[in-house]
């Protein structure tokens, strides 16, 4: 029969592949950080099981999902980044890539407060200190993916088609919290200002972009799939109602995820 | 490199390499990557996650990680394809998954052939079945045929006979 060492490798190897019951495996990933061994064992097993992948027939992939990684990291090929109203054509309106982008963007954005923004009602303080904590050090941090949270989507990048910030709403459309993909230069002068630009109706500014991971409450009925976020460099002192004046140094569009079927 | 030598090494590179070298920051090895690894790669994700949605999201965040600099340097290959996997798995629907043939791995599991020979037939199916599709306890039973208490316990006996047969 078997011993202990065995019963621990086996738990290690279910762990790893994903067959245990959500409670035990949730018991079973809290005692990882008191039983290293049993995490060491749990890391074994994925690499010594990675080979059976190749049992299956490989499937060509869309090629979207190759040109959302290539747009995530910034390698996107030469087509420039339309700005100002332009924000709204070309690979912009891209609906699949910019699906697949965002989706990503989750993933990796290590926005804890995103992934519990419903949950928690806008986790704004453990939410904002972890994004600030992000932002200082210019990395993503991963976390583990959760199912596709249902909710509103843009990632807004830079004139390079660099994706730099991650914004998101509750699937009620109450909040938006935006989360930085990666350190945001510092203007020289102004500061940063982040607007909703729907069809032809002037560009309405939803206020100064620093702090990250604040919570933007009561969005305007116009914050909707389709319509762009942009954010333009101001000059300080200006009245947040008025246009417009500085250049717009990122912009995305405004996606749909259904939580179910993203 | 110029871009002729790099495609005449990536042509005799194998994924492992490519892995280490994309983690290491070599944008040409990731594309290199994508394009021989991302099929085989795809498969499993689309196997584990049911849906292409999760699939394509799955396989896209981690090629992101190790081009963002996050995947480790060591062992790059092997953790990309449990990143992969653990990240369909954790979307995982009822949707259409492609067929799996467990006999194939065999031949196919690099290193693990050997291993994988000395189990019996439905231990094999037992093990690569869960892997392949990410099955729950509850599935692999109903894929297998049999009790779930049965299909856990050829699970169990396969992992422990792959254990011993890898001098762990």
């Amino acid at each position: 029969m078997t011993g202990e060492r065995d019963v621990l490798a086996v738990l290690a190897a279910e762990h790893a592949l994903g067959t245990l019951s959500p409670a035990v495996r949730q018991k079973l990933s809290a005692l990882f950080r008191s039983e290293p061994e049993l995490a060491r064992l749990a890391a074994e097993w994925r690499t010594d099981l990675a080979p059976l992948a190749a049992t299956l027939d490989p499937i060509e992939p869309p090629a979207e999902v190759w040109r959302a990684v290539e747009a995530a990291l910034g390698s996107a090929p030469a087509a420039r980044a339309p700005m100002g109203s332009g924000a709204r054509n070309g690979a912009w309106n891209d609906v699949g890539l910019w699906r697949v982008v965002s989706l990503v963007a989750i993933c990796i954005a290590g926005a804890l407060g995103f992934a519990h923004l419903d949950q928690h009602g806008g986790s704004e303080h453990g939410g904002a200190s972890h994004l600030e904590a992000a932002h200082e050090q210019g990395v993503a941090v991963p976390i583990a993916a959760a199912a596709a949270p249902a909710g509103h989507f843009a990632v807004l990048a830079d004139e390079e088609r660099k994706g730099a910030l991650l914004a998101r709403t509750d699937s009620g459309l109450h909040r938006l919290v935006l989360a930085p993909l990666r350190a945001l230069p510092v203007p020289e002068s102004g500061h940063y200002e982040l607007w909703l630009v729907a069809g032809e109706a002037p560009p309405l500014s939803l206020g100064q972009l620093p702090p990250l991971g604040r919570v933007i409450e009561r969005l305007p009925g116009s914050f909707a799939p389709g319509a762009a976020l942009q954010v333009t460099v101001e000059a300080d002192g200006a009245s947040p109602s008025s246009r417009p004046s500085g250049p717009v140094r990122f912009a995305g569009t405004i996606i749909q995820i259904d939580g179910t079927s993203p | 490199m110029s871009a002729d030598s790099a495609a005449e090494t990536s042509a005799t590179e194998t994924p492992a390499t490519l892995a280490a070298r994309a983690a290491a920051g070599d944008r040409p090895a990731l594309s290199d990557l994508y394009r021989t690894a991302g099929p085989r790669l795809y498969a499993l994700a689309l196997a584990v996650a049911g849906d292409k949605p999760g699939a394509e999201t799955a396989l896209a965040a981690a090629f992101v990680e190790i081009g963002s600099g996050l995947a480790p340097r060591d062992d790059t290959w092997p953790w990309l394809v449990d990143r992969v996997r653990s990240r369909a798995l954790s979307g995982r629907t009822d949707g259409p998954r492609p067929a799996i043939e467990p006999a194939r791995a065999i031949e196919r599991a690099d290193g693990l052939g050997e291993a994988l020979a000395q189990l019996s037939e439905i231990q094999r199916r037992a093990l690569v079945m869960a892997y392949a599709s990410g099955a729950s306890m509850s599935e692999l039973a109903s894929q297998l045929g049999l009790p779930e208490v049965a299909a856990e316990a050829n699970l169990r006996r396969a992992l422990l006979r792959l254990r011993r047969a890898l001098g762990r």
